[in-house]
């Protein structure tokens, strides 16, 4: 099973065991996170992942009005929204109702980050196997997100 | 589905001084300060959404275009952890607009006038921001 299929399935869980409004990071690899806010009531979940590059890494001007057109490209479908957070990492989100279906939200996280700049070399990009047992990624995710 | 959108929302878009309709699904307003507007039924068929084009980015280059789209970027992760209904973006013809959404069942009649006002607003508010940033940075 993949991080992004570990992470995908502790969605289909549930994120009860987050507060409202408490958002949790999970490191995928180098620089890309997986980021978890769960919504207040039932209003669901936002889903974020992330990459932190340079501003002067590759054309950061035009990768980030990439991300802006995303928001206007998918409204009516995917509803993707593209972001820069307060550490300069870009984002790509989407608000989602829960339950998630697994295998559905699987491949929601591997097309929003398709949608960020490119894996960083050498990565297997968002198909990684699963990292070992010392990656935090590595841990079970419902546990982790308790330690969040 | 079409036809009862237009009857739900026909009174607001006269209201609001759209005569006709621009489709069976939408109708587009246009304000005396040049704001535009198009209100659609979603293609779920079950939420209203709303594009407020804000301005006109075309002719923005440059520092002042990339503060510009940086601002707008961070304004969307506010919004989102916020849960505010809408999102900042730059369609293909360079308009930035806000495109919001809310869904008809949650949504009583006499609460769509001023959602739909409140989304103007914040229209509104992003184009004095993007006039803003574009003059600083020149």
């Amino acid at each position: 099973m993949t991080a992004l299929a570990e992470i995908a399935q502790a969605l289909a869980e549930g994120t009860d065991p987050l507060e409202p409004d408490q958002e949790l990071s999970i490191p995928l690899d180098g620089d890309r996170h997986v980021h978890v806010l769960r919504l207040p009531g039932s209003a669901g979940v936002l889903l974020a992942v992330s990459r932190r590059l340079a501003s002067s890494q590759g054309d950061a001007a035009e990768r980030r009005e990439g991300l802006l057109r995303l928001t206007a490209d998918t409204r009516w479908y995917d509803a993707l929204v593209g972001g820069l957070d307060g550490d300069g990492a870009e984002r790509v989100m989407a608000a989602r109702a829960e339950p998630l279906d697994a295998l559905q939200a699987e491949l929601l996280l591997q097309r929003m980050f398709k949608r960020l700049a490119p894996a960083p070399e050498g990565a297997d990009g968002p198909d990684t196997p699963t990292p070992t047992a010392s990656d935090p990624a590595a841990r079970g995710m419902p546990a982790q997100w308790l330690q969040a | 589905m079409p036809i009862e959108f237009l009857a739900t929302f026909r009174p607001i878009a006269q209201e609001l001084g759209a005569q006709t309709a621009s489709s069976p699904r939408s109708f587009d307003l246009v304000f005396d300060d040049d704001l535009c507007a198009t209100v659609w039924l979603h293609p779920n068929d079950r939420e209203v959404a709303v594009d407020v084009w804000c301005c006109d980015a075309a002719a923005v280059a440059g520092v002042p275009r990339e503060a510009m789209v940086d601002a707008l970027l961070r304004l969307n992760v506010i919004l989102q952890q916020a849960q505010e209904p809408c999102a900042l973006g730059l369609d293909n013809r360079d308009f930035v607009l806000l495109h919001a959404r809310i869904e008809l069942a949650a949504l009583a009649q006499q609460d769509l006038l001023p959602w739909f006002l409140g989304m103007l607003d914040q229209g509104r508010r992003v184009r004095s921001l993007v006039s803003t940033l574009t003059l600083q940075a020149e």
